[in-house]
């Protein structure tokens, strides 16, 4: 990693900070598990039985993640690309970083790496915040059990990287065209379009070649449900493909814009 | 444009100042040329050029939910420069440290201010600020012009302002580009420009009758004009100066005045602008 990439990193990190960006990584992460915090606590008589349960934690994963990778995974890779970026254009920045004695590539890498390393926060938070909605239950009402079976980490950590991974098309193609649009609401129509698109076709066969239905389909494929048509091929390694494939394509748009801010 | 010069960049609206100046950074492509600063050509030096250059172009560039200090720590990451640069440039800038104040409550004269702190951050050797005192009020644009003025003179930058307030100019710059239509009319010091333009230059006469003066002097000059109780001649030399008066005197008419016209950088500006 070059020197000139960190210092680019550092600077565009600092960017960041006390943005809607960051405030919506916060809220993102920590709106479902709150949900299931409130939805305990006004059932509370039936909580003593619900942690006595075996596979409380595998249940607790299940619905913490039905709406995140649904709703809020998607909508969270969309608008927090779109708002880094965003960054630049709401403050007329672009012609200061253009200015800078750092390479184009440097550039556009140290704002993707700002937008990976958001997500990865979002992963973090939400684990920690549906453990969180275990515990809290636990701690205020009384009579309540601590759930007798172990956490299973290890599939929980697989399950995070493959969702991570399958957010990653989503968040390359937003960047892609919000470094291309001044007007927010571009890439934030685009990408709420594609959701919707990638939706709609979940009962197709070939759905899987939309690069946004991969979160979808990975909370479809594990939960069991009958509601989509799960590939048989490795759809996880489409999402890394389309990855790479956006970023490339938005690297070479970014480097060749004709008017750079 | 010599070094630790103050080099005034005119030119009307539309002239072409803006696109020169973001072509010299790299923000537009060149379609064809080549840019040249400090000796290196800008295509292939381009990182180590930038290094040298702090620039202002139109608005400012800052992010609103960050403070000033936060503003500044942005530029200072990548610059790699002290972070005792931040407290320098805001003193630099006569900006008192407002402290969790947002970049976003400021008013347009500390955005003016904070931007050119942005600018000073790492000590360039080139400042180069397109229209920086466009919303300033009076104030805010003597003292802008005396900020600049004590980098150039203490500091030694040499610094490219581009204006369209060109009385503003001419009390600031040591030089001068006339850009118009996308042609550079006229470059060099300003003394040389007011020289250029002595050796033919408008001159008022002021006789008994101007009416039948201005018919005088159209059989030896065309374009003669009256205004405010004179006749202004274009583009005069001064043996044709010599012979306009010869044939007034001869018809008759007493000669009360003959000087060049208004010499300020404005109507220099304005005859070049408009023999072009």
């Amino acid at each position: 990693m070059s020197h000139a990439f960190l210092r680019a990193f550092q600077s565009e990190w600092l960017k960041k900070r006390g943005s809607l960006a960051s405030w919506l990584v916060v809220a993102g992460s920590l709106f479902t598990p709150a949900i299931v915090v409130v939805a305990r606590l006004v059932n509370y008589d039936k909580l003593a039985k619900v942690y006595s349960t075996s596979g409380f934690w595998n249940e607790l994963w299940k619905s913490s993640w039905e709406s995140m990778a649904i709703f809020f995974l998607p909508m969270g890779a969309i608008l927090a690309s779109s708002l880094v970026a965003q960054l630049e254009f709401k403050n007329n920045a672009w012609k200061q970083v253009h200015a800078l004695p750092l390479s184009l590539p440097t550039i556009f890498f140290a704002k993707l790496a700002v937008i990976l390393i958001m997500m990865a926060q979002f992963f973090v938070l939400f684990n920690l915040a549906v453990y969180g909605s275990a515990l809290i239950p636990f701690l205020v009402v009384s009579g309540v059990p601590f759930p007798q079976d172990p956490i299973p980490y290890s599939r929980f950590l697989i399950q995070d990287l493959l969702f991570y991974i399958d957010c990653l098309p989503i968040v390359a193609a937003q960047y892609l065209i919000s470094l291309q649009f001044r007007n927010f609401l571009v890439p934030v129509g685009v990408g709420f379009m594609a959701w919707v698109g990638a939706l709609a076709s979940l009962s197709w066969r070939f759905g899987f070649i939309i690069p946004y239905s991969y979160p979808i389909l990975e909370y479809l494929k594990t939960s069991g449900s009958h509601k989509a048509v799960i590939p048989t091929e490795n759809f996880h390694i489409w999402a890394a493909g389309y990855f790479i494939l956006f970023t490339v394509a938005g690297l070479a748009l970014f480097a060749t814009k004709k008017e750079k801010g | 444009m010599p070094q630790g010069s103050i080099y005034g960049f005119l030119g009307p609206n539309g002239a072409g100042k803006t696109t020169t100046l973001r072509l010299v950074l790299g923000l537009l492509q060149t379609q064809q040329g080549t840019i040249t600063i400090f000796g290196k050509a800008f295509a292939t030096n381009r990182i180590e050029i930038l290094g040298q250059i702090g620039s202002l172009i139109e608005s400012p560039s800052l992010y609103e939910h960050l403070t000033a200090r936060e503003n500044l720590g942005v530029w200072q990451k990548v610059y790699q420069c002290p972070k005792s640069r931040i407290a320098e440039a805001l003193r630099l800038v006569e900006l008192p440290d407002n402290g969790t104040k947002k970049a976003g409550q400021f008013s347009l004269g500390m955005k003016q201010r904070l931007s050119i702190a942005v600018a000073l951050l790492h000590s360039p050797s080139l400042l180069i600020l397109d229209e920086p005192t466009n919303g300033l009020d009076p104030n805010g644009i003597i003292e802008m012009r005396e900020l600049l003025i004590r980098l150039n003179r203490e500091s030694g930058v040499t610094i490219v302002i581009s204006s369209h307030l060109l009385a503003e100019i001419e009390k600031l710059a040591t030089h001068l580009g006339i850009i118009h239509q996308g042609q550079i009319l006229f470059q060099g010091p300003i003394d040389n420009l007011r020289r250029k333009q002595r050796h033919v230059q408008s001159v008022c006469f002021h006789t008994s009758d101007n009416e039948t003066a201005i018919g005088v002097i159209d059989e030896h000059i065309s374009g003669a004009s009256k205004a405010d109780g004179k006749i202004v001649v274009p583009e005069t030399s001064k043996e044709q100066v010599a012979r306009v008066n010869e044939a007034l005197v001869k018809r008759g008419l007493e000669v009360y005045e003959i000087r060049p016209a208004n010499e300020d950088l404005e109507t220099i500006f304005m005859d070049l602008i408009g023999q072009s």
